[in-house]
C-alpha cells in the first residue's frame, strides 16, 4: 500500500479509537447529526406521506362528479360505425385505468325531441285528406305533423344493457326492431313513467317524434310499448338527465332507426313519404368511468392521476371525444392546499431542523471543550494546527457518515409511526403510514450529512490555532462570550430577520398572484431565523437577568441558595449556551403549542362563520320547525339585495332580531362587541306591523258581500255574473304566510255570508299546524275555475268583516277599514248599502210590475248603512290580483357589512331605496359591522341584513291567484339556524319532524372536523408534536451533557466546598441549584419567545385551503393549561437530568474528589 | 559550535489578570550545557513552571532572550515552535493524563508524535520498541494505558516524549505520583539518557531524591535564582556525642542534599557539602 494510504489508514484508527473513547459525549453529536439529517429525510418523506394520504383522502372523500369520468363522443348525424368507433377508442385509452376504473357504463342520449299528439289536429285524418286529393300531385304540401306550441320534449337513451336498467312498469322492450323486415315499419317504444303520465299516453298508443330542429318530413311514428321507471335512478347511466321522461330503445333498434332508410310501397306511409328513419340524429354518447375507491391506495394515487390525464388526452386524440371529469380541478385544490399548508409544515420542519443544528453546535462545543486538553497535548507532542483540526474534522465525518447511514432510517420510522399516533391514526386507522421511498432522499441525506460535518466541523474554528497554554486554559475554564457575540452575528441575524420580516409583510407567506401559487421560500426559514435571532439577541441580556438573579439569591440567609447565587452574579456569561438551547426548547414548545391551539381555534371560528350557527338546516319549511327543548331555532332568509339599488347585487340575510343574536356564532371582532349589539331588537326593530290582528282563538272569519249585479232586465238576457270567492292571506305569529279561502262564494244573487275557515289543514298554501294568533294581511276575490280572466270586471259589496271565535265573534270592521287599503288597481270606497238594489232595480224587465220602495227594501241586495263597494278590473292569471292589503309604513332596518357600506356610501343612519329579491324598499341603515357569518359570496359585493317579517311584509307585496292552479308560494325563509348543545341530536329530530330530504345540513362540529381531518393539517398537528417532543428530547440531552462537563470542570470548587464541611448532598444541590435557576430563566424567556413568535407569524398564516383569505381571520390563542402542562413536564425532566448528572459530585468520596482537585 | 542547549538572559515573564499584574520571572539569567541534568527547585508560585514553560515554547517571555538548541523562542515564530517541540524539546508531567493518550495502547501513544511527525510506520516501530525496551516496557508494548502502573505510566510518558529524539527533556515534578522506589527507577533513567544519550534534561521538583541525581540544582525564589540559600536558612542542630547530627528535612531540601554529603573541616567549623557515593 502506498505510504499515504496506510497514513491515512492509521489516522483513521487513531479517530475511530478516539470516537470510541468519547462515545458518551459523542453520542450526543451523532445523535444531534442524526435528528438534523433525519428531519432532512423527513422533509420529502412526510410532506410526500402526508400529501398522499390527503390526495387519498380528498379522493375517497369527494363526490362522485368530482372523481368520475364521463367521455362525450357528441356527433351530428348518428351512425353505428361511428359509436363503435368511439367504444373502442374509449376501452383502449381506459386500459392503463382499469385498476381504478373496472367498468365502463355507456349510453346514447339524444337531442331533443317533441311528441306531436296525433289527435288534436287529427293528422292522420288530414294526411287521409290530402292522400285523398291527391296527395303531392295536388300541389299542397303534405300535412306532416307539426308540434302544438307547448310540446312536450324528450329525448332518446339507449345502452348496451338498458333492459336490465328500467323497470317496466307495463308492456316491454323490443330488443331488435328492424325496419327492413317489417311490413308496416313502426317504431316500438318504451316511455319514462313521468313523460307517459304528462302525455297521457298508454302502451299501444301512437305518437309523432319530431326532432326539434328536424326538417318538415323527417318525423317518426312511434308506438309505446311498454312504460317503464329506472331501477336506479341515482346511476351513472341516467347522469344529468330526468329518466322518467325520456323514450327508451333497445341499442340494436337505436342503430337500425337512427339513419334512414329507403321504403318500398310509399302508400304504408300516411304522407306518402319514401325515406323513413330519425335520420342525422344528433347525439351525445357518453361513457361513464365510476372510480373504485377502494382500489385508490396510497402508492398509486398519482399513477392514477396521471392515468386520468392520460385517457383524457388519448380520448381527445383518437375520436375527438372529451372528457368531463373534475379531478383535475380536485388535484389542482389539491395542489393549492399541499402549498398553502405545506408551507407551515415545511417551516415547523425548518425550525425544528434550526433547533437540531443548534443542538448539535452546542454539544459538538461541549465535546471540543472536553477535548481540549487532548488536543493541547497533541499539540505539546508536535501536532500542527492542521492535523488537530483535520482530526476533530475527521471525527466530525465519521460521525456525520454514521447519522447520514442511521438517518433514513430513523426519518422512515418517524414518518410511519405518525400514522400510529393521534391524529393521524384517526385518517390511517392506526396502521404506520406508508412511507413513499425513492432517489427523492439522497440529496437531503447528502445535504443533512454536509449540514452536520459543517456545524460540528465549525466548533474547531475558534480553538483552531489556539495555544498549548490557552487549550489548557479552555480544558479548566469555561468559555467566555459566545462566538455570536463576539462577532455581532446576533446582531446581523436580528437584521436579516427583520428584512425578511419586512418581505413577508409586503408579500405574503404564499405568493398567490402568479397562476401557480408557490412558496415564498423566506417564509419557511422565517420562523426559525425568528427565534433563533431572537434568542441570540436574548443572550446579551441574560448576564444581567442570572447576576440580578444572583444578587437576589445571596441575599437568602442559607449558603446552599447564596453560593449558587454569588456564582451566577459572579460570571453569568457560561451560562448562556445551556439557556439557550432551553430556551430554543421552550420557544418551540410555546410555539407549537401555540400554533396549534390558534390552528384548533381557528378551524371552530371558520365553522361557526361557515355554518352561522351551531346547526343550520337549509330546506323548504325548515325555517319554521319546532327545535327540542333546550335549543334555539331562528328562521333566516338568504336572498339577494342592492342598497342603494346598485347595479351589483349584495347578499341579502333577513333574520327574526329576537332570536338570531342567540343563535349567531360571533366574535368579538366582527364589528360589534355581541350579536344582540348587531342584530339584536335595537338595531334591527321591533316586530313588523303585518294588518289586522285577529283575536286570540279566532277560528274563523265572516264577511257578507255580494257582486253588484246587472240591472234586472240586462240580467234576464245574459244570465248571472260569474260568482267570485274571497281569499284572505294572513300571517301566524311566526311569521308564516296563510293563504285561506271562502266557503262558499259571492253571487250576483243577493247579499250572502261566507266563512273562511282558518284551520292549519285548510290552507290553501299548504298545511299548516293551527295558528296561536293571526294577523290579516290581504283580502282578494277570484272567479271560480273554468277558463277565462282570473277575475272578471265587476264590483263587489263587502260588510261586516267578523272574527268568530269559540267564545262568540267580534267586530273588526273597522280595523280592516283602517288598515287594508286597494291595491293593482281595485278600487275601494264606501257607497251606500242600497248600491246593489240601486242597480238592479234599474232596468226592470218588460212585464214585470216595478217594485216600490219597501219591496226594495226587502229585496236581497238592499242593506241599510254604508259599505265598502270593490270596484275590480278584469285580471287574467298573468296580470297581479287586484285586492287590499296593509301597507306598511315605516323603514326597514338594514345592517350592511363594512363592504356593503363602503359600495353604498352608506353609514349609519342613512337613508336610501334597498333592492330586496324583486322589490324596492325605503330603508336606513342602523349598523356597520365587518363580518357577516355564511356569507362570502365572491359573485356579489357585500351584506346587507334586514329584519325577516318586516321583508317578507315588503316581498309579499302581491296575493298571488289561487284558484287556477297551485298557489304561487310567498317567499319564506328556507333556513333554520340552530344554537344547541347536541347539533347532531337536534338536527336528527328536526328533521324528521321535515319528513324530506334537506338541501343542506351544516353542524359547525362538522364542518370543523371537516377541517381538521384534512391529513394534511392533521400532519401539521403531528409535526408540532414531533418537533415539541425532539427538542424535549434534544434539551434533556443537551442539559445532561453540559451538567456532566461543568460538573468536571468544578471539581476544585466542589473538593473546596466538601473540605469546608459542606455535605455531599448540599454541594450537589448547591450545583443543582445554580443549574435549575438558569434553566428556569431559559424556559420563561423561551415561552415568552415562542408566544412573541407565534405573534409576529400569525399575519402569515391567514390563508385558506385554496390560499383564499380565511374568513374569519385566525386570532392567536394562548393554550395556558396545556402551555403550564408542558412547561411542568419540561422542567420535572430536566431537573430529574440535573439532579442525575450531579450526581456524580455527590457520589464521590471527599478523598476522591480532593485528589481530582490536585490534578 | 556552541555546546549550551539553553541560553535565557534576562528573562521577565509578567502574568496578567485582568488589572493585576504578577512578576513571575524577575530578569533571569540561566543557561545549561549539553547533556546537562539541572533540577529547578523553589516553592509555589516561585516561577518554575513558567520558566519551564517558556523554554518548552509553550509561552513567551514579556522581556529577555531565550534560546533553546540554538532556536530563538523570543522571534516571532510561526511554524518554527513546530519544529522546536518536534526537534528540541520533550516534556514530561506530573500527571499522567498530560502525558498520555488514555485510549490508545503503550505503543500507540509512543508512537503519536512520530505519526503526526511523518515518521514512515516502520521506523515508527522499531524507534518504539527500542524506547520501551530502554525503559523496561516491552513486555507491556501493547498493554492499554489505563491497566499500566504508575511507574510505567511515567515511564511509558518518558518513552512518548522521547520519542522524536529532542536534545532537550522537560520534567514538571516527574515523579510526584510516585513511590520511592518508581521514582529512583524515573531518576535513574533520566541520569542514563543524559550520561548515555547525551540528552539534557531540565526538571522542576520538590523531591529531594531527585536533586542527588543532577549536575546542577538552581533555587528559584520569587522569580531569580537565589544563592545565599545558607543565609537564609541557619538553623541550630544537636550534635550527640557519638557524633550524630539530627538535620531538619526542610534545610536538607533547602539544601538539595541527596542521601550521601562530603563534610569538610573549615575555619568556621564543619560544612557539609552536596556530593558523597551517590553523587
Amino acid at each position: 500500500m502506498p505510504g499515504s494510504i496506510v497514513l491515512f489508514v492509521t489516522y483513521l484508527g487513531f479517530v475511530v479509537r478516539r470516537i470510541w473513547a468519547r462515545r458518551r459525549m459523542l453520542l450526543g453529536s451523532f445523535l444531534g447529526a442524526t435528528l438534523v439529517t433525519a428531519l432532512l429525510v423527513v422533509l420529502p418523506l412526510y410532506e410526500a406521506s402526508v400529501s398522499a394520504v390527503d390526495l387519498l383522502f380528498t379522493f375517497r372523500q369527494a363526490p362522485d362528479a368530482s372523481v368520475n369520468l364521463q367521455a362525450i363522443s357528441s356527433t351530428t348525424a348518428y351512425t353505428p360505425a361511428g359509436a363503435d368507433a368511439a367504444r373502442g377508442a374509449v376501452a383502449a385509452s381506459a386500459a392503463p385505468i382499469a385498476a381504478w376504473y373496472p367498468t365502463i357504463e355507456e349510453r346514447t342520449l339524444s337531442r331533443e325531441y317533441l311528441f306531436v299528439p296525433l289527435g288534436n289536429p287529427d293528422w292522420l285524418g288530414l294526411a287521409e285528406e290530402w292522400r285523398r286529393a291527391g296527395g303531392e300531385a295536388s300541389g299542397e304540401t303534405a300535412p306532416y305533423p307539426s308540434p302544438p306550441q307547448e310540446a312536450t320534449q324528450t329525448r332518446f337513451i339507449t345502452a348496451p344493457d338498458i333492459g336490465e336498467r328500467i323497470e317496466l312498469l307495463e308492456g316491454e322492450l323490443l330488443d331488435q326492431q328492424d325496419p327492413s323486415s317489417m311490413e308496416e315499419p313502426i317504431l316500438r317504444v318504451v316511455l319514462g313513467e313521468a313523460v307517459a303520465t304528462l302525455t297521457r299516453l298508454g302502451v299501444g298508443d301512437r305518437v309523432v317524434l319530431r326532432g326539434f330542429t328536424s326538417l318538415p318530413a323527417v318525423f317518426e311514428m312511434v308506438e309505446v310499448s311498454g312504460i317503464a321507471r329506472p331501477i336506479d335512478p341515482t346511476a351513472a347511466l341516467w347522469a344529468n338527465t330526468s329518466p322518467q321522461d325520456l323514450v327508451m330503445i333497445s341499442e340494436a333498434s337505436f342503430d337500425l332507426w337512427s339513419g334512414s332508410f329507403g321504403v318500398a310501397d310509399a302508400e304504408i306511409d300516411p304522407w306518402l313519404r319514401t325515406t323513413r328513419g330519425l335520420q342525422r340524429v344528433q347525439t351525445g354518447q357518453t361513457f361513464s368511468l365510476s372510480l373504485d375507491r377502494e382500489a385508490v391506495r396510497l402508492e398509486n394515487v398519482e399513477v392514477l392521476a396521471r392515468g386520468v390525464t392520460g385517457f383524457t388526452r388519448s380520448v381527445a386524440q383518437s375520436e375527438g371525444i372529451r372528457t368531463i371529469t373534475q379531478l383535475p380541478a380536485l388535484i389542482g385544490e389539491f395542489d393549492v392546499r399541499k402549498v398553502v399548508f405545506g408551507a407551515p409544515i415545511l417551516a415547523m420542519l425548518a425550525l425544528i431542523v434550526a433547533g437540531a443544528l443548534y443542538f448539535l453546535i452546542y454539544m459538538a462545543g461541549l465535546a471540543l471543550e472536553q477535548e481540549a486538553a487532548e488536543l493541547s497535548l497533541l499539540r505539546m507532542r508536535g501536532a500542527t494546527p492542521w492535523q488537530t483540526t483535520g482530526l476533530h474534522l475527521m471525527q466530525s465525518l465519521l460521525i456525520a457518515v454514521g447519522a447520514m447511514i442511521v438517518a433514513p432510517v430513523v426519518a422512515r420510522a418517524m414518518v410511519s409511526v405518525t400514522g400510529r399516533i393521534p391524529p393521524m391514526s384517526t385518517l390511517t386507522g392506526g396502521e404506520p403510514l406508508t412511507v413513499a421511498s425513492g432517489r427523492s432522499i439522497i440529496p437531503f441525506v447528502v445535504a443533512g450529512g454536509v449540514l452536520t460535518f459543517v456545524s460540528m466541523g465549525l466548533a474547531i474554528l475558534p480553538i483552531a490555532r489556539r495555544s498549548v497554554l490557552e487549550l489548557r486554559a479552555i480544558a479548566s475554564r469555561p468559555a467566555r462570550r459566545s462566538i455570536w457575540q463576539r462577532y455581532n452575528l446576533d446582531l446581523f441575524l436580528v437584521v436579516i430577520a427583520g428584512v425578511i420580516l419586512f418581505e413577508l409583510r409586503q408579500q405574503g407567506i404564499v405568493d398567490t398572484d402568479s397562476a401557480d401559487i408557490g412558496l415564498d421560500p423566506f417564509s419557511i426559514a422565517a420562523p426559525a431565523l425568528f427565534l433563533f435571532s431572537g434568542a441570540l439577541l436574548l443572550l446579551r441580556v441574560l448576564p444581567w437577568i442570572l447576576k440580578g438573579i444572583g444578587w437576589l439569591m445571596t441575599r437568602t440567609k442559607g449558603m446552599t441558595a447564596a453560593l449558587p447565587g454569588w456564582h451566577l452574579g459572579r460570571n453569568p456569561i457560561p451560562y448562556g449556551r445551556l439557556a439557550l438551547l432551553v430556551w430554543l426548547t421552550t420557544g418551540f414548545g410555546a410555539f407549537a403549542l401555540t400554533y396549534a391551539a390558534t390552528l384548533e381555534s381557528s378551524y371552530a371560528d371558520r365553522a361557526l362563520y361557515a355554518a352561522g350557527a351551531d346547526a343550520r338546516i337549509v330546506a323548504e319549511g325548515a325555517a319554521y320547525l319546532t327545535v327540542p327543548d333546550g335549543a334555539v331555532g331562528s328562521p333566516v332568509f338568504r336572498g339577494v339585495g342592492a342598497p342603494r339599488l346598485a347595479p351589483r347585487g349584495a347578499e341579502l340575510l333577513a333574520v327574526d332580531p329576537e332570536t338570531f343574536p342567540s343563535v349567531l356564532g360571533w366574535r368579538g371582532d366582527f364589528g360589534a362587541a355581541t350579536a344582540e349589539d348587531a342584530f339584536g331588537p335595537g338595531v334591527l326593530g321591533g316586530r313588523a306591523d303585518w294588518g289586522v290582528e285577529l283575536p286570540a282563538g279566532v277560528t274563523s272569519i265572516g264577511v257578507d258581500g255580494l257582486l253588484i249585479p246587472e240591472p234586472w232586465a240586462e240580467r234576464e238576457r245574459s244570465g248571472p255574473q260569474d260568482p267570485v270567492r274571497l281569499l284572505a292571506r294572513l300571517v301566524d305569529e311566526r311569521g308564516r304566510f296563510r293563504v285561506h279561502a271562502a266557503d262558499v262564494s259571492f253571487t250576483d244573487e243577493g247579499w250572502s255570508t261566507v266563512s273562511i275557515d282558518l284551520s292549519g289543514v285548510t290552507a290553501l298554501s299548504g298545511p299548516l299546524p293551527d295558528a296561536e294568533s293571526l294577523v290579516l294581511q290581504a283580502v282578494w276575490v277570484e272567479r271560480d275555475g273554468g277558463p277565462g280572466a282570473a277575475v272578471d270586471a265587476g264590483r263587489v259589496l263587502v260588510d261586516a268583516w267578523l272574527a268568530i271565535s269559540p267564545g262568540g265573534s267580534e267586530s273588526i270592521q273597522s280595523q280592516v277599514d283602517a288598515e287594508l287599503s286597494a291595491q293593482s288597481n281595485l278600487r275601494l270606497e264606501r257607497v251606500d248599502g242600497t248600491a246593489a238594489a240601486d242597480v238592479f232595480f234599474d232596468q226592470i224587465p218588460p212585464g214585470v210590475p216595478i217594485p216600490n220602495a219597501a219591496e226594495r227594501a226587502a229585496s236581497r241586495y238592499w242593506r241599510d248603512g254604508r259599505v265598502a263597494q270593490w270596484t275590480i278590473p278584469s285580471a287574467t292569471r298573468g296580470q297581479p290580483v287586484p285586492h287590499l292589503r296593509h301597507i306598511p309604513e315605516q323603514r326597514l332596518e338594514f345592517v350592511l357589512d363594512s363592504e356593503a357600506a363602503r359600495t353604498a356610501g352608506l353609514g349609519v343612519g342613512s337613508e336610501a331605496l334597498f333592492g330586496v329579491e324583486a322589490v324596492t324598499v325605503s330603508g336606513v341603515v342602523t349598523g356597520v359591522v365587518e363580518l357577516i357569518p355564511t356569507t362570502g359570496d365572491e359573485r356579489l359585493t357585500g351584506v346587507l341584513v334586514t329584519r325577516l317579517d318586516g321583508l317578507l311584509l315588503r316581498m309579499s307585496a302581491q296575493p298571488s291567484w289561487s284558484f287556477t292552479g297551485t298557489i304561487a308560494r310567498s317567499p319564506l325563509p328556507e333556513e333554520l339556524w340552530i344554537d344547541t348543545d347536541a347539533p347532531n341530536d337536534v338536527v336528527r329530530i328536526v328533521l324528521t319532524e321535515l319528513g324530506a330530504e334537506p338541501d343542506e345540513v351544516i353542524t359547525a362540529n362538522g364542518v370543523s372536523a371537516d377541517f381538521s381531518s384534512r391529513p394534511i393539517q392533521v400532519g401539521l398537528v403531528s409535526i408540532l408534536l414531533i418537533g415539541t417532543g425532539a427538542g424535549v428530547v434534544l434539551a434533556l440531552a443537551g442539559v445532561t451533557g453540559y451538567v456532566l462537563v461543568a460538573v468536571r470542570r468544578r471539581y476544585r470548587e466542589m473538593g473546596v466546598l466538601r473540605a469546608l464541611g459542606f455535605r455531599r448532598r448540599s454541594v450537589a444541590g448547591t450545583f443543582a441549584l445554580e443549574q435549575v435557576v438558569v434553566l428556569g430563566v431559559g424556559a420563561i424567556v423561551g415561552v415568552a419567545a415562542g408566544i412573541g413568535l407565534m405573534r409576529l407569524m400569525i399575519p402569515f398564516l391567514q390563508l385558506g385551503e385554496e390560499a383564499e383569505d380565511l374568513v374569519p381571520p385566525a386570532i392567536m390563542q394562548i393554550a395556558t393549561g396545556r402551555l403550564v402542562l408542558y412547561l411542568v413536564v419540561v422542567a420535572a425532566l430536566l431537573v430529574l437530568a440535573v439532579l442525575a448528572s450531579t450526581r456524580s459530585v455527590s457520589a464521590r468520596r471527599l478523598s476522591e474528589v480532593l485528589r481530582e482537585v490536585e490534578r | 559550535m556552541s555546546n549550551l542547549v539553553i541560553e535565557i538572559e534576562n528573562v521577565i515573564k509578567i502574568h496578567k489578570q485582568g488589572a493585576l499584574e504578577v512578576v513571575a520571572l524577575q530578569g533571569l539569567d540561566f543557561e545549561v550545557q549539553q547533556g546537562e541534568f539541572v533540577v529547578i527547585v523553589g516553592r509555589s508560585g516561585s516561577g518554575k513552571s513558567s520558566l519551564l514553560q517558556i523554554i518548552g515554547g509553550m509561552d513567551k517571555p514579556s522581556a529577555g532572550k531565550v534560546s533553546v538548541a540554538g532556536m530563538d523562542l523570543t522571534s516571532p515564530l510561526g511554524a518554527d515552535i513546530l519544529t522546536h517541540f518536534r526537534r528540541n524539546v520533550g516534556f514530561l508531567w506530573q500527571d499522567f493524563t498530560r502525558n498520555l493518550v488514555p485510549y490508545l495502547k503503550a505503543i500507540a501513544n509512543v508512537e503519536l508524535p512520530m505519526l503526526l511527525a511523518g515518521v514512515s510506520s516502520k521506523r515508527r516501530r522499531q524507534r518504539s520498541k527500542a524506547l520501551l525496551e530502554v525503559t523496561d516496557l516491552l513486555n507491556r508494548t501493547y498493554a492499554k494505558v489505563n491497566v499500566l502502573s504508575g511507574g510505567e505510566q511515567q515511564r511509558l510518558a518518558l518513552c512518548v516524549a522521547l520519542s522524536l529524539g529532542p536534545r532537550l527533556l522537560l520534567a514538571d515534578e516527574p515523579t510526584g505520583e510516585l513511590d520511592t522506589e518508581r521514582s529512583l527507577q524515573v531518576y535513574d533513567l533520566l541520569r542514563h539518557l543524559c550520561n548515555e544519550g547525551g540528552l539534557t534534561v531540565v526538571a522542576v521538583t520538590h523531591d529531594v531524591a531527585l536533586t542527588g541525581r543532577a549536575d546542577r540544582v538552581m533555587h528559584l525564589q520569587d522569580g531569580v535564582f537565589r544563592t545565599d540559600v545558607g543565609a537564609r536558612h541557619k538553623r541550630a542542630v544537636d550534635i550527640a556525642k557519638d557524633g550524630t547530627i539530627r538535620i531538619p528535612t526542610e534545610l536538607l531540601a533547602e539544601g538539595m542534599m541527596g542521601t550521601t554529603a562530603v563534610a569538610e573541616v573549615v575555619h568556621e567549623g564543619i560544612l557539609l557539602n552536596r556530593g558523597g557515593s551517590d553523587a
